[in-house]
């Protein structure tokens, strides 16, 4: 198939991530050194290809940009310093903004001011809206005065909601969009007929490598055997991974039994334990992965973008707050004025890191699983 | 002639005694400078003398450096050292002074007439360094055939003292307690011609950290090709097989900034196509590949030798090889990716792999502080004017030519040194008045 040559599409890749990708004199070097590239998945050098031709549909629609887990052992050994790890990593920002329909995302990526405007403005928002309700706030009515005069509740309400909307719907149409893509493929042609079983069993080897991680952690072996565990790329992944599942278990928990179920209870011990653990978990993780991006450990992490440590400070700041908040209710009950100021910024924190789901890096939680199930029916061996 | 005892004095010293040191060395003493050459090797002829033959012509390289290994140690204004240190050189006025250490070959070289009875007497085998530990050597033994001096060299590390060679000795030559000998030396001008080293083949773990017994450097590759290699013909090390089927790995030590050297070694596409060459002339039904990136065939004569190659039926892929590993036979697999519509990494198996390693300086002046010169990033001797003097270093009276200078073939290094001489014996003219004649 005849496609025209569209150099600006490199121009526009370019300006979501560090990299040389016009040195590239396709060598494969990066695809077969790579530990999960195969015949069914290859990359980098063909994205790189789609990149330099500027093939934005056959970009959009592969799977591959979402089966690296930037290992950098490319970037380590491409001859001509092109960082296609760098590449790819740019790539799955690419494909997160030109999934979301209102192209904030992709104005948060290229512009660092941007990206902090975005986020204070929808934060002040969410923070406004949530002291807007009295019974989270029932110590601040001072603050909660001075806010109603100057916006009025109805203004504060309704923008609540509307930030509510867009992130709903930029979420499902940004799945939407990743899966059509993604499930066509490059060819349009899809992964071919499956059966339900066969979809079953693609899922279930999705949800355990999501949990195991094997990949991940076969492809660290090579470049971070040297580091502690704690600052290896897939013990702190996972570390975060599970300390998030754990603490948004506990949340529900937490949600059914004091709020849902009329039991009387003022804390509810499992979710307690639980949520402690998990917090401590992700806290570790998220100060490994922040060491090993502060100190540039590993190739992989040698050229941080705003877009990383914009998730990595949330965490950070969502687990400290956290704990803050655990350690208060537990040794002194009765809640005071710095206890619903540190809420206020916990809760809107939260909220808004689960809402800009579809804009942040946040959204390859969506992404990834979608690209390794639809590259697991293209190669599972067919049932005996 | 060679030397077995101190010299105060010459005009020139040279620093090594490969094919660019002897070529200067001989440059300068045929003008009427008196030469002492240093080479800390217990033979001179450097690299090029294990060499099978020489690109593009296929010339052998015996028959090249020997005739100048010989003028070298036979002409009346030579001294040759080997087996010798240059511990420091110093700038001493317009003149230059020279601390050299005869390392003990642990043989009175006054007495020994190169018999080799020694060597048939001697019961302790080694891995043989000349022949790039495919073959075996003895404790006491003369480098190679046609090493010069003729003279054994006894390892009292590997020793155990059974007193053989001794009783052997018809010339009671054997001196165990033989001690290094340091002497200093003044000399109006030095030429380094200290040459080049190759990276390590335990360098890239990708290609297996030097473990797979069937992946040869481009050395070993040179001694199983020489008529009178280790094993008379071409076999695979792990087994002793026949290789049907022969992979280079071009690159496989240069342009790779995960080893440091993200130069081009400019010779290793040449030496890999001649090695490939020679390779279907001894095994003619073998399938030979040379993976590589772009071949570099700049010199006169280079890239007709690249397209006969071709013709020859040598398979030329480009890709790189990212991965080399193993099958249980000891069969090397290397992962590349083709450049075609459909590339997907792939694996091939082949029976012996040559990996075409990178040159990088055998001598670093500055790291071991012998004499302060200045050098580039890549390590290599630095011309203060590279482009028109290639041959000045940062100190004026010491000249350098050959791979210590940077990455180059035989024919360069042999241009290289004689302008090296002349530019000596141009300072020496300067300088000199006669101070030693």
């Amino acid at each position: 198939m005849a496609v025209a040559v569209r150099p600006e599409v490199l121009d526009d890749i370019r300006r979501y991530g560090a990299f040389d990708i016009s040195a590239c004199f396709h060598c494969g070097n990066c695809t077969a050194v790579c530990p999960l590239s195969d015949q069914a998945g290859s990359f980098p050098r063909k994205l790189i290809r789609l990149g330099q031709i500027g093939d934005r549909r056959r970009l959009a629609a592969s799977p591959e940009v979402w089966l690296c887990y930037y290992c950098g052992e490319c970037s380590e050994t491409c001859p001509r310093q092109a960082e296609p790890g760098e590449y790819m990593a740019a790539l799955r920002r690419y494909a997160i903004a030109s999934a979301e329909p209102t192209g904030l995302a992709g104005l948060m990526y290229k512009s660092t001011g941007a990206a902090v405007l975005a986020t204070l403005l929808v934060g002040i928002v969410l923070g406004m809206f949530l002291l807007a309700r009295p019974q989270e706030t029932a110590n601040l009515p001072h603050v909660q005065a001075w806010m109603f005069d100057l916006v009025p509740y109805e203004t504060i309400h309704n923008l609540g909601i509307a930030v509510f909307a867009l992130a709903a719907l930029t979420i499902g149409m940004g799945f939407g969009t990743t899966l059509r893509r993604i499930w066509a493929g490059p060819d349009g042609k899809g992964p071919g007929k499956a059966s339900a079983k066969d979809v079953w069993r693609a899922l279930k080897w999705t949800l355990r490598e999501i949990a195991t991680m094997s990949r991940h952690r076969e492809e660290a072996g090579s470049s971070g055997a040297k580091l502690p565990a704690w600052l290896r790329a897939s013990v702190t992944h996972r570390l975060i991974l599970f300390g998030f599942l754990g603490l948004l278990a506990a949340t529900t928990l937490d949600f059914v039994f004091l709020t849902l179920l009329p039991l009387g209870l003022v804390t509810f011990w499992p979710a307690r334990i639980l949520g402690v653990a998990a917090g401590a978990a992700m806290m570790v993780g998220v100060v490994g992965a922040s060491w090993r991006r502060l100190r540039k450990l590993e190739r992989n992490v040698a050229r941080s973008a705003f877009a990383d440590w914009w998730v990595l400070f949330f965490l950070f700041v969502l687990g400290v707050t956290g704990f803050w908040l655990t350690g208060v209710v537990t040794v002194r009950p009765e809640k005071s004025v710095a206890y619903d100021l540190v809420l206020l910024v916990h809760a809107a924190m939260a909220m808004e890191l689960v809402l800009l789901l579809a804009f942040t890096k946040m959204a390859h939680m969506l992404y990834r699983p979608l690209a390794l199930l639809v590259h697991r029916l293209k190669t599972q061996p067919p049932t005996a | 002639m060679i030397a077995n005892h101190p010299v105060d004095k010459a005009d020139a010293l040279v620093v090594g005694a490969g094919i660019a040191g002897l070529q200067a060395a001989l440059d300068l003493a045929d003008q009427g400078f008196q030469v002492v050459i240093a080479e800390r090797q217990p033979s001179i002829g450097g690299h090029m003398i294990n060499l099978s033959k020489v690109f593009p012509t296929l010339d052998c390289a015996s028959c090249i450096t020997t005739p100048r290994m010989a003028s070298a140690s036979h002409h009346p204004n030579i001294r040759v050292f080997t087996y010798t240190e240059v511990e420091a050189i110093r700038p001493v006025g317009d003149r230059f002074e020279a601390t050299l250490t005869r390392k003990p070959r642990h043989i009175d070289e006054d007495r020994c007439i190169g018999c080799k009875r020694c060597e048939e007497a001697c019961t302790v085998y080694l891995p043989d360094e000349y022949e790039h530990g495919l073959g075996a050597k003895k404790a006491v033994s003369i480098p190679f055939t046609n090493a010069i001096p003729q003279y054994p060299v006894l390892d009292m590390d590997e020793c155990f003292l059974c007193g053989g060679c001794a009783r052997a000795c018809p010339t009671d030559a054997i001196d165990y307690l033989q001690q290094p000998e340091t002497f200093r030396l003044e000399a109006g001008a030095v030429i380094l011609a200290t040459g080049y080293d190759m990276t390590p083949m335990d360098a890239k773990s990708q290609y297996g950290g030097g473990r797979l017994p069937n992946v040869i450097s481009p050395w070993q590759a040179e001694r199983l090709l020489a008529p009178h290699g280790p094993y008379g013909g071409v076999l695979r090390p792990s087994d002793g097989k026949v290789p049907d089927s022969i992979a280079f790995v071009q690159c496989a030590g240069s342009r790779d900034l995960s080893l440091g050297v993200p130069y081009c070694s400019r010779v290793c596409c040449m030496y890999a196509i001649k090695q490939a060459m020679l390779l279907s002339g001894s095994l003619p039904i073998a399938d030979i590949t040379i993976y590589y990136m772009d071949i570099r065939a700049f010199g006169k004569g280079y890239e007709q030798f690249y397209l006969n190659a071709k013709a020859m039926g040598i398979e030329f892929v480009k890709a790189k090889v990212a991965r080399i590993t193993e099958d249980e036979d000891h069969n090397p697999i290397v992962r590349i990716e083709r450049q075609e519509a459909d590339a997907a990494p792939e694996e091939v198996r082949h029976d012996l792999v040559i990996l075409s390693l990178g040159m990088v300086p055998a001598w670093v002046p500055d790291r071991d502080g012998i004499v302060p010169l200045q050098t580039g990033s890549d390590r290599f001797l630095l011309s203060p004017k590279p482009r028109v003097s290639p041959t000045l270093t940062s100190l004026p009276g010491v000249f350098a030519c050959g791979a210590a200078t940077g990455p180059k073939d035989i024919v360069d290094s042999i241009v290289e040194a004689g302008a090296a001489a002349m530019q000596a014996a141009a300072h020496l003219q300067r300088t000199l008045a006669g101070a030693v004649r």
